[in-house]
């Protein structure tokens, strides 16, 4: 009985000692190796049409914005399109849209949506046909783009092995509460310094669905936007690896965005990301540890160890039951044990190395001062560890139930008149 | 019970001690603002020298009218010590100290300046103006054609908005720009160039036409991904071949003398242009780039560590703007970019 | 004078490059975060290694010190306390000659009767209760709370059910928290050294924060042990899994967070400062043109 548990214990902390040499080792090479970003200097090309997708429902606090800085970006007028998907709003969006529609007639072409599934995949999936331009570009209605991101996103694009492209999400709204402080620390270390590592050592950086775009002949390939995943953006960045396709991180082409202010919307948008990541999972470890040939050997293993991030949560939590367990069992366990437990408490990913990463980012970005926030850290962690497990477990006790598919998104705050930085 | 919670309260405290700065950062922000996102000069070469001109038409504008014309010494209204020169390079000799000048200048007439001077501040050349051998600018803007002597030094930007001439040996430091051309003499050293024509020298070899071409049949084991064939190794396209796809290669990509590829190659090694190779679309290198003599390369070149551009090849067409970034750069005499260039560890041209 | 000379040619070329990142308004500007790394010096390495290394050498040897400063701690509290147990310790023998000694408080583990397992249940469905009833803004509250009221439940159902007999006793609590202790302040040096020497601080800052960290959890990891006692001979062994799993190593761990974060915000050495421009743009510096 006591085997019973120390072997999955010990497998568990196993686990964690991996995912903390990954971040590790991320994090020394974005401070100390070799940094790529070979297409962010390709200022002046023959630009090719690009159609940028806004996906909307109820978004009528935001999307003026959105559309103001689209409109006033430098990529030249009659190579963009942009085409907001208004998918059946109850407010004012569609008010809106049609104001730009009528102003800029052929700059902004509104697609809407009047049934069929809800959701941003669905959406973007029916909107796909609206345009045959090469490259689609999919940015979330609260975003403020500035003016050279379009050509920044497309610079990568003229590699023919380019599927996809993931630009850096800044938080906006950082002042507001402790939450969004803390969740613009982790965004720190999950773009400054993971998506860049990645980048560099040539592995999978994941298209995150917002800042970002994808060859419309990259998309056609793997089959379009699925409307049966809670996550497009993770299926489809295995989607596109598995196909032969790279998925390119651009740490320069940086975006506006706001972050839950308030711990339900926090606790909403981590659960949708954990069912969504950990049902790629389920979809993609086998065919990625098959290893197509095209596709490296350590390209395969950050893969996996990707795909397991948020099952990270609920391996902790089970690791910690085993030794509650082992410890009413009377089972002497090496301090380090518990030490490798408790320090893994501090994060999601259960590693120091977490913390490694934030810091080390927040130094590149010259924010030093937020560092200081370090130890409350552990606050975010533990509502993600709890959130994420339970949305796990819960999609695990109900595996034959599709999940229901509807409009999920971080609640609007901006104000007319809000100042944006 | 009351030593126990004095136990207590040490306990906390000391507990607490290294959080204070923590609490203290909670409680009054001091780093709480989001990163500054909106950059008006990404992408944009020559917007150092855009804002420069912007500044210097404002504070132009407001100086008295006696300093508005004619040789001046004096300042500009926000204090910066400006001399304007009219007549001649004489004029230039006012408070200069050993041949160097510690005030903006600007020049209104069509001059040759003196060789071996060293300008600390902008200069600004309101007429065509040829620079002195040996020259040291921190930046320069032209409002028509502008030629750098022999070794001359550019230590931030430089701007014509006719014709960029640059002598030979000199150092060109920060981005160096034109709105319509910039000729480039040998041994240069540069970073970032941005023109509608980027040459080295003025002579151009005659664009090759092309000869006969076979239609080149794919390796076994090719594998078609989208809109592009992958082929894992190396791969060497004969002479002559024409390729009517975009290729990405696991190994090294070789295109020899003549062939002609319709879309965009990549390889995750090097990429070898022989000697009149074509590539309409976009070259990209994990490695290197080794472009020969006389070849085209339509789109962007692209490579992680080095280009070679041989004599009389091409990056780009007049209607078919590209730019060439990687972080070392060679360029070969009668080499020609239409766009941009970008090497930042540094260019030179022979 | 050719010295002279060299000496004005290597103060322009400073000059220069200083200007290559002066704005026209002299505003210094800098290349962008999205592009910037770290330079590694073999001196920082070694400085990583020799801080890293001397770390754990020094707490090496300051062991014996270390045993006596608890035991010494142990004695005091224990007087204050009023704790009826007599102290001894454990001695160690290490490599080196060294001798290590970790206090032994000879207390008695009281077990819970009925009616404290009737108190802890109450207190413990009140704090759950207490957990729903608490905004939403305090939510990692109501987790953490909530992990707590679990933690606590296992111990009841532990003592109300199981056959076997808690196979604890305050002694071993004790002893696993300082001996783990010693193995957190161990790798107090390690783990800065990973994660923390890497960076461009100061190296008397560097060594001052490894000193006091580790100051910090000599004091520290006793006085949270004398807590334990106090609170294990009062309120039974009931409470010992909550205080061993939330309120042991996690809370030396939170200390070296606060430390490790507080000084990575500290200013690096390799900072660039916004200095005001180079005085060659309000004085002329001597260049080497035709003299006038």
């Amino acid at each position: 009985m006591r085997l019973a548990l120390l072997i999955p214990l010990y497998a568990i902390v196993a686990i964690m000692v991996v995912y903390t040499i990954r971040h590790y080792l991320f994090t020394l090479n974005r401070l100390f190796g070799r940094h790529r970003q070979p297409y962010v200097d390709v200022g002046t090309a023959s630009w090719p049409r690009v159609a940028v997708f806004v996906p909307c429902h109820n978004e009528e606090r935001v999307i003026a914005h959105m559309l103001d800085a689209l409109l006033v970006c430098d990529y030249p007028e009659r190579q963009l399109v942009i085409i907001p998907i208004n998918d059946r709003s109850t407010d004012g969006t569609a008010k809106i849209l049609a104001e730009y529609a009528s102003k800029f007639p052929v700059r902004v072409a509104p697609f809407v949506r009047k049934g069929g599934k809800p959701g941003k995949a669905a959406a973007l999936k029916d909107a796909m046909a609206a345009s045959d331009a090469p490259i689609h570009l999919v940015f979330d209605a609260d975003y403020l783009p500035g003016r050279g991101l379009i050509k920044q996103l497309v610079g990568p694009f003229f590699d023919p092995e380019t599927g996809a492209v993931m630009g850096r999400v800044v938080p906006m709204n950082v002042n507001k509460t402790l939450l969004t402080r803390l969740l613009d620390l982790e965004r720190t270390g999950g773009y400054q310094v993971d998506q860049q590592a990645r980048m560099n050592l040539g592995l999978i950086p994941q298209y995150g669905g917002t800042v970002g775009g994808v060859r419309r002949a990259a998309l056609i390939d793997v089959g379009g936007w699925r409307d049966d995943t809670l996550a497009e953006d993770t299926d489809l960045t295995f989607r596109l690896v598995l196909a032969g396709w790279e998925v390119v991180y651009q740490n320069r082409s940086e975006c506006y965005e706001e972050v839950p202010e308030s711990w339900p919307s926090r606790i909403r948008q981590i659960k949708r990301w954990a069912r969504g990541h950990n049902q790629s999972l389920a979809r993609y470890w086998w065919p990625l540890l098959k290893r197509p040939t095209h596709v490296r050997r350590w390209k395969v293993v950050d893969g996996l160890l990707l795909l397991g991030v948020f099952a990270v949560g609920p391996l902790l939590l089970l690791g910690w039951a085993l030794a509650i367990a082992l410890y009413y069992m009377g089972v002497p366990l090496s301090s380090g044990v518990y030490v490798i437990l408790a320090v893994a408490m501090y994060s999601t990913l259960g590693n120091f190395a977490a913390f490694f990463e934030v810091a080390a980012g927040a130094r590149l970005d010259g924010s030093r001062g937020r560092i200081k926030l370090l130890p409350f850290l552990i606050v975010g962690f533990l509502v993600s560890l709890v959130s994420v497990s339970w949305a796990t477990v819960a999609k695990i006790a109900t595996f034959w139930r599709r999940d229901d598919q509807r409009w999920e998104k971080t609640e609007r705050h901006r104000e007319n008149g809000t100042v944006i930085p | 019970m009351i030593p126990f919670l004095a136990l207590l309260a040490v306990t906390l405290l000391w507990m607490v001690l290294p959080m204070l700065p923590a609490l203290r950062e909670v409680v009054r922000p001091t780093d709480v603002a989001p990163l500054k996102v909106v950059d008006r000069s990404s992408g944009y070469v020559a917007y150092f020298a855009r804002n420069f001109r912007q500044y210097l038409d404002r504070q132009m504008a407001a100086l008295p009218a006696e300093a508005q014309a004619g040789d001046y010494v004096g300042k500009l209204p926000d204090g910066t010590q400006f001399l304007r020169v009219h007549k001649s390079p004489a004029g230039l000799a006012h408070e200069v100290d050993a041949g160097t000048q510690n005030r903006l200048v600007v020049v209104d007439h069509s001059m040759k300046l003196a060789d071996d001077r060293t300008f600390l501040m902008e200069v600004y050349a309101r007429a065509p103006t040829i620079g002195g051998a040996g020259s040291v600018y921190r930046a320069i803007y032209a409002d028509r054609e502008l030629g750098l002597g022999e070794r001359s030094t550019v230590l931030r930007w430089a701007h014509a908005v006719g014709t960029l001439g640059v002598g030979s040996h000199s150092v060109l430091r920060g981005r160096i720009t034109s709105d319509t051309a910039v000729v480039l003499g040998g041994n240069v050293v540069f970073e970032r160039i941005g023109a509608p024509v980027i040459s080295v020298g003025t002579e151009r070899l005659p664009p090759q036409a092309p000869g006969e071409l076979t239609p080149w049949k794919p390796p076994a084991g090719a594998r078609q991904v989208g809109d592009h064939l992958r082929i894992e190794g190396d791969l060497e396209i004969a002479g002559g071949m024409r390729v009517e796809t975009s290729l990405v290669v696991s190994g090294m990509l070789r295109l020899g003398p003549g062939a002609l590829v319709e879309g965009s190659v990549k390889a995750y090694r090097d990429v070898e242009l022989a000697d009149g190779a074509q590539v309409r679309g976009a070259v990209v290198a994990r490695r290197r780039i080794i472009i020969d003599t006389a070849a085209w390369v339509g789109g962007p070149a692209i490579a992680e560590e080095r280009i070679r551009i041989g004599q009389g090849s091409v990056i780009g067409g007049p209607n078919l703007p590209a730019t060439v970034s990687a972080p070392e750069l060679e360029m070969m005499a009668g080499a020609t970019v239409y766009g941009q260039i970008s090497a930042p560890l540094g260019g030179r041209t022979f | 004078m050719r010295g002279k000379s060299a000496r004005r040619e290597v103060e322009r070329a400073r000059h220069f490059e200083a200007m290559r990142t002066r704005g026209f308004r002299g505003g210094l500007i800098v290349p962008h975060r999205s592009m910037v790394g770290l330079p590694w010096t073999a001196l920082r390495f070694l400085t990583t290694l020799a801080l890293s290394l001397g770390g754990v050498l020094l707490l090496y040897i300051a062991l014996p010190s270390l045993g006596r400063l608890w035991q010494e701690i142990f004695e005091r509290a224990r007087d204050f306390l009023g704790l009826a147990a007599p102290l001894g310790d454990q001695l160690w023998n290490l490599p080196g000659g060294l001798e290590f000694t970790l206090p032994v408080l000879a207390a008695g583990t009281p077990l819970p009767g009925d009616g404290a397992l009737r108190i802890a249940t109450i207190v413990t469905l009140l704090v759950f209760g207490l957990t729903v009833l608490l905004p939403v803004r305090f939510t990692p509250l109501r987790y953490f709370l909530r992990l707590l009221a679990i933690i606590q439940a296992t111990a009841i159902l532990f003592f109300a059910f199981a056959a076997d007999p808690f196979p604890y006793r305050l002694q071993d609590h004790v002893f696993v928290l300082l001996s783990a202790g010693l193995v957190i302040m161990a790798l107090v040096p390690l783990v800065l050294g990973l994660t923390l020497h890497v960076f461009d601080l100061a190296l008397w800052k560097k060594l001052l924060l490894t000193l006091a960290i580790l100051a910090h959890l000599a004091v520290f990891i006793p006085l949270q042990v004398l807590v334990h006692i106090w609170l294990v001979m009062h309120g039974t062994a009931l409470v010992m899994p909550v205080l061993f799993l939330v309120f042991g190593l996690l809370l030396d761990i939170l200390v070296f967070v606060s430390f490790y974060g507080w000084a990575l915000s500290w200013r690096g050495e390799l900072e660039r400062r916004d200095l005001p421009p180079p005085a060659h743009l309000a004085a002329p510096i001597r260049g080497r043109g035709r003299g006038r």
